[in-house]
């Protein structure tokens, strides 16, 4: 909200701190978001190195945890294919924990960082982007950990990791439409709060994290296919397991579906920002 | 150059319908330089005068020009994370405003005398401390504009003391807006003086005038 003319500094000005002017707004953001990040991971991991494990560590763990059970409880049945249920299940949920970290936390997201928008410099928007830009480069590390794992352990290398990649990136790219809109809605109803943990369970069995469209009778596969987080997953286990599998995805759709996600996240964002309590 | 609020207005929404407005139309208009204290009774809006100023509220009308970098405001509450020790604290506001960590840290460790402190939970910290590490962090960084929340108070006077020494050195290529309810705090840092009541802003030249002023309130 400055004026042109009369931003200009005067000499004296020159050793002060920089105001975020229009044209290093872009710099000072990334300044911002880059603090964050670091601040968030001495937070949720302690200062000692093997603290930032715990990043990778717990989604993996619960990942393989899942995925064993899921491998046990379906001995004899299983999957319809030639890839062990194990790997199906293991790869699916490595990317499904981000959903769960980015769009289940999303209701906090800002609760816990308040005290930080006191500095005019931090926007709400910014806590947003670092806590997301961590989660998915923490899912980029998992997906890669698994992938290995699949690897070694059944002889299965990757059909294509840059599919894998995407398939990150479009996941992420959802998520974070969806948790701006979790965000902001929390910021004028409480109870969108407790809407989000029913959203997470009952997106769990329909998200295409444990199944394959393939495996579903015909009408059940269009309606499935509605889901964008379907073709997501499709994506990532066509990057790792290929012609072994036959996937159905749409990459436009999805693209769509998190564009028009991010652009509703946003308007709510702006929406609500002026009703933001700092603390 | 420095600070402009043109017919600044500011409401919320109160409970069970209708608004409630605190600031109805402020003008102001400070320069480098100028320490300028504004006095109110409690509620009479000085902190979210202060908020606006600082840009965490955006006002309901009215504009704000800021064409000098303008502190956050420095009062008990707010810009620290509490589970995050002090030195933490300090490594993130330097690196928000681009200033080296290291240098800053020293700096904050010299000024704030808080010893061991600094490596320990900010949730932990009197609220004198707490007044001190803001201070200190705050000078560190080097703004144009200081804003103040009655916050002097809870430091000794020791700190008091060396806090007015270091403004007094920067005096004139910085400003300090200051609002408290205390006249002798007025009277201890400010050239100027202004009291906010009804909502809006007068100035008074005359640091004596405003007091008695006040004192009639």
């Amino acid at each position: 909200m400055r004026s042109g003319a009369a931003a200009r500094p005067d000499p004296a000005e020159a050793a002060a701190v920089p105001q975020p002017r229009p044209r290093e707004g872009w710099r000072v953001q990334r300044r911002v978001i880059g603090a964050l990040i670091l601040r968030e991971l001495h937070i949720r991991f302690g200062r000692r190195n093997l603290g930032y494990l715990w990043l990778f560590a717990e989604p993996l763990l619960l990942g393989l945890a899942v995925s064993a059970m899921h491998a046990l409880g379906a001995r004899g049945a299983g999957p319809r294919s030639a890839i062990s249920v194990f790997a199906f299940f293991a790869v699916g949920y490595s990317l499904y924990y981000m959903f769960r970290a980015v769009v289940g936390r999303a209701a906090n997201g800002l609760a816990g960082n308040r005290p930080l928008l006191y500095h005019r410099i931090v926007t709400p928007l910014d806590l947003l982007y670092a806590r997301h830009l961590l989660e998915a480069a923490a899912c980029v590390m998992v997906v890669a950990l698994v992938s290995f794992g699949v690897t070694v352990v059944q002889g299965l290398a990757p059909d294509d990791p840059i599919k894998m990649l995407a398939a990150v990136a479009l996941m992420a790219w959802l998520c974070h439409g969806l948790a701006l809109l979790v965000a902001a809605g929390v910021e004028r109803w409480e109870m969108v709060e407790r809407l989000t943990h029913p959203l997470i369970y009952l997106q769990l069995p329909i998200s295409g994290a444990f199944f394959l469209v393939d495996w579903l009778p015909g009408p059940m596969q269009e309606l499935a296919l509605y889901n964008p987080t379907v073709h997501v997953f499709e994506l990532l286990r066509d990057g790792q397991f290929g012609q072994r599998i036959r996937t159905t995805y749409d990459i436009g759709y999805v693209a769509a579906c998190a564009a028009a996600l991010q652009f509703l996240g946003l308007c709510a964002m702006h929406a609500v920002r002026p009703h933001i309590q700092v603390d | 150059m420095g600070l402009e609020l043109v017919n600044v207005r500011k409401s919320y929404p109160r409970r069970g319908g209708g608004v409630h407005e605190v600031l109805r139309g402020v003008n102001a208009r400070i320069r480098r330089g100028e320490a300028v204290g504004i006095l109110g009774r409690n509620g009479a809006g000085k902190s979210t005068l202060l908020r606006i100023v600082a840009g965490v509220e955006r006002p309901s009308s009215g504009v704000v020009r800021r064409a000098m970098s303008i502190s956050w405001p420095l009062g008990f509450g707010g810009a620290f994370q509490g589970a995050l020790t002090g030195a933490d604290n300090v490594r993130f506001i330097a690196r928000i405003y681009g200033r080296p960590v290291q240098r800053t840290l020293e700096v904050v460790e010299s000024f704030a005398e808080l010893g061991e402190y600094l490596r320990m939970p900010f949730a932990s910290y009197s609220s004198g401390m707490r007044a001190r590490l803001a201070f200190a962090v705050s000078l560190a960084v080097d703004f144009d504009c200081y804003l103040v929340d009655e916050a002097i108070a809870p430091a000794d006077a020791r700190f008091a003391e060396k806090f007015r020494a270091a403004f007094a050195e920067r005096a004139r290529r910085s400003a300090l807006i200051l609002v408290t309810h205390s006249a002798a705090t007025v009277r201890a840092y400010c050239t100027r003086a202004a009291i906010l009541d009804g909502g809006t802003l007068t100035f008074y030249e005359d640091l004596d005038e405003a007091l008695a002023t006040y004192n009639l309130l």
